[in-house]
């Protein structure tokens, strides 16, 4: 490595899937190959979750209303989310990471810090990592992933970005710089849509602008935390830690809809996207959760949270599931606003569910059939990997309709 | 209608009634207790629409005959605050209630009765018949197994299964399971069973006065229960319970005779510095003695030991010890058996010949 490297550094990777959706669902429909293809729900207020990028040429793009994405490109293929399979496979990617090192910060179902620092002895330099990373990705599932690397969370999530789709991008000490200074100010972690306007209306539209303004000038329109936050940023400074989820208090998922959203078929399949996520990661960190939380905003930016102690610690999807769908209907009834943001989080994390056995495996956990198929495969993953979980689909074939 | 009864009487029918009744609902008419006055009776009927209860008071006088729907915390305050000796006059105008006592006046906005769901009636023969104070031992010795918040799972309730002359109660939560068993005074016309809510497990066991016979009926998806004095009726439990038969072992390589009292106050100190993560104790069993030991990450370890009749080679099991103490409570013998196999196979606590137990171990690494 060249002479920038330094024996405090660290080395982040962030890992971006490219079209994670669109990909997943070309693994089981070849037809969809070199297609716009839209994942998202057609119901009248279904929203994008996915475009492939065919129909991003055409201007779709995630989050948009699913009628104006026909309009903008009439000839799409709109295929509903298969939830579970996302899940399946981002359980495969996940695999993959922890192969490279044990320090993996999940940030959704297709994208995840990866600490590398301690990996290099081993495993070699960390752009060797990342395009055996990218190859095994390809190789072994048939994905694409797009890898930044850089000696920070923030630079690296930068990084990713800037070559997309199947890029690797170093941001290496000396070139951040220019790399940063003509990115937008959007940008910046933290920066909204009305943090953007407050630097916008001041003349700062790039982030060299923002680095160059002194700090006091900074403090007068924003707190002198994020003032001083936003300058590090714009020095390309963060030393966040990855907060991995062995050591995490809470494991949670949420996403921001850039559309207020309103569609509680597409709130759910989100919940169930979310749930399965967090589940998955409760046990590949080994732990157990004693309580469920959703968040929810609206709109108007104000922000609720629901939680429910559960009867007895667990890890398994299904419970989770079940709990969140509850909190998350009777929250509905309560207050039916359109969504901005929904989250689940597993909440009082234990290292074991105490180690009580059960007397009768899995058939107390529910009545209906599909929940023991679910809780079977939720079994088999964990005791056999992912080899087995073929013959489990096949049991349960999930078509897209 | 307009009615005259004893308060005391009122607040026995009230106390039960009314603890069907739900605080909150969306429709008013929930919240609210039934009165029916005809013949020389006052019913009092409450649902939540899943537990239903009809009180008849028979020591009251009714002066005309009809009926009233009223806020049932309303009426218990009312009558919480009487005098016990004191007489109550219920008397409706429309759907406006004045209850008249000595010394006090109350007008009392409530509904329409007819707006009330009705709430099902014991009719034709019973199934079986069982002394109440035999149900209400048995009810003590498993309601406390049930999953407390699998709402509507299969285990949130109770399996009561009556064939000849006997009734069998099965409870579990997943992790332990409680059997107990008791005679019928009339038997059982053929072989039933049902699961039933633990809110109506407890309902019997609150109205339980020691010296009732019980008439059982289980029709459909409902169960009743009726005395002289009222009835319960409640909806069954949908699915299918665990088979249970499959989970209590048959055979041990152990077995332990351990004084019931003792154990308990032993596992209660074992388990005083664990928390909620490390929530097992730890059983080391030898001839002539077993020692409980419990640790807390953050606050230490304690042992204790209890003297035991042992035949068996020695062996360790970790057991949740709420488990335990909850069956220890329960149990009405001096002295318990306890069969062991292995530290990771269930273990089956007996006591006389009518109560099994058993408790799936934990996995203390």
């Amino acid at each position: 490595m060249g002479l920038w490297y330094n024996a405090k550094m660290r080395w982040i990777l962030h890992v971006d899937m490219d079209e994670f959706f669109v990909a997943v669902e070309r693994l089981y429909d070849e037809s969809l190959a070199g297609k716009c293809v839209l994942i998202g729900s057609k119901s009248p207020r279904g929203v994008v979750a996915t475009a492939s990028y065919e129909a991003r040429a055409f201007g779709c793009h995630s989050a948009m209303p699913m009628t104006r994405a026909l309009r903008l490109c009439p000839h799409a293929v709109v295929v509903r989310p298969t939830m579970e399979r996302y899940g399946e496979w981002s359980g495969k990617v996940f695999d993959i990471f922890t192969r490279f090192t044990p320090l993996v910060e999940p940030l959704s179902i297709d994208e995840a810090f990866l600490d590398v620092t301690g990996s290099r002895r081993l495993l070699g330099e960390p752009i060797e990592i990342a395009r055996e990373i990218k190859r095994a990705i390809r190789s072994e599932l048939g994905l694409v992933a797009s890898v930044g690397i850089a000696p920070n969370k923030f630079l690296a999530k930068i990084a990713s970005d800037l070559e997309k789709p199947d890029g690797l991008t170093v941001i290496a000490p000396d070139a951040t710089r220019q790399t940063l200074d003509p990115l937008a100010i959007r940008k910046l972690w933290g920066v909204g849509p009305k943090t953007a306007e407050l630097f916008e209306r001041r003349g700062i539209r790039t982030v060299g602008q923002l680095r160059t303004m002194d700090l006091d000038i900074l403090e007068s329109f924003l707190s002198p935390r994020a003032a001083a936050h936003f300058l590090s940023l714009s020095r390309g400074e963060d030393d966040r830690p990855l907060v991995t989820d062995s050591r995490a208090k809470s494991i949670g998922q949420e996403q921001t809809f850039t559309v207020d959203n309103d569609d509680d078929e597409t709130l759910h399949a989100v919940l169930l996207d979310q749930t399965l996520q967090v589940a998955r990661r409760l046990r590949r960190a080994g732990l157990y959760a004693g309580s469920v939380s959703i968040k929810i905003r609206s709109g108007d930016f104000r922000t609720f949270t629901r939680s429910r102690k559960l009867p007895e610690s667990t890890q398994t999807t299904e419970v989770l599931l079940q709990k969140g769908r509850e909190l998350f209907d009777a929250f509905r009834r309560e207050k039916p606003f359109p969504v901005r943001l929904l989250g689940i989080t597993a909440e009082s994390l234990s290292d074991s569910g105490g180690g009580q056995m059960s007397l009768f495996s899995q058939t107390t956990r529910g009545d209906e059939k599909h929940k023991r198929i679910d809780s079977a495969v939720d079994s088999i993953t964990e005791r056999y990997g992912d080899s087995a979980i073929r013959r489990a689909r096949q049991i349960d074939p999930d078509e897209p309709s | 209608m307009k009615v005259i009864a004893q308060t005391s009487a009122l607040q026995e029918a009230l106390a039960l009634a009314g603890s069907i009744v739900v605080a909150r609902s969306p429709k008013p008419v929930l919240q609210c207790i039934k009165l029916v006055a005809e013949g020389d009776t006052l019913t009092l009927m409450a649902t939540d629409q899943e537990v239903g209860c009809r009180y008849l008071l028979t020591s009251v006088k009714v002066e005309e005959p009809g009926e009233a729907l009223i806020p049932a915390d309303r009426l218990s305050g009312i009558v919480r605050e009487a005098g016990s000796d004191e007489a109550l006059t219920i008397e409706t105008d429309g759907e406006t209630v004045m209850v008249t006592g000595a010394g006090s006046r109350f007008k009392l906005y409530g509904y329409d009765p007819a707006e009330y769901p009705s709430v099902g009636e014991f009719s034709d023969g019973a199934d079986f018949e069982i002394p109440s104070a035999v149900l209400g031992d048995m009810i003590t010795k498993t309601v406390f197994a049930t999953a407390k918040a699998h709402s509507h799972y299969a285990i949130s309730g109770v399996l009561w299964e009556a064939e000849g002359t006997a009734l069998q109660l099965v409870a579990t939560d997943g992790h332990r399971l409680a059997q107990a068993r008791g005679s019928l005074s009339a038997p059982a016309t053929e072989a039933k069973s049902a699961i039933v809510p633990a809110k109506l497990m407890s309902m019997l066991q609150r109205s339980n006065r020691g010296d009732e016979r019980l008439e059982i009926k289980i029709a459909g998806s409902q169960i009743f229960v009726r005395t002289m004095r009222m009835t319960l009726v409640s909806s069954l439990v949908q699915g299918n319970f665990p088979k249970y038969e499959d989970v209590i072992p048959t055979g041990s390589t152990a077995t332990a005779t351990i004084p019931t009292t003792e154990f308990q106050h032993r596992v209660r100190q074992a388990a005083l510095l664990t928390n909620e993560e490390s929530r097992g104790v730890q059983l080391s069993f030898a001839p002539g003695v077993v020692k409980i030991s419990g640790r807390g990450p953050e606050t230490g370890e304690a042992e204790a030991e209890c003297a035991i009749g042992y035949s068996g080679d020695e062996m360790q099991i970790g057991f949740n010890p709420a488990f335990v103490i909850d069956a220890m409570k329960v149990i009405d013998t001096d002295e318990i058996a306890l069969d062991l196999s292995a530290s990771n196979k269930p273990a089956l606590i007996r006591s006389g010949s009518d109560f099994l137990y058993v408790i799936m171990p934990v996995d203390l690494g």
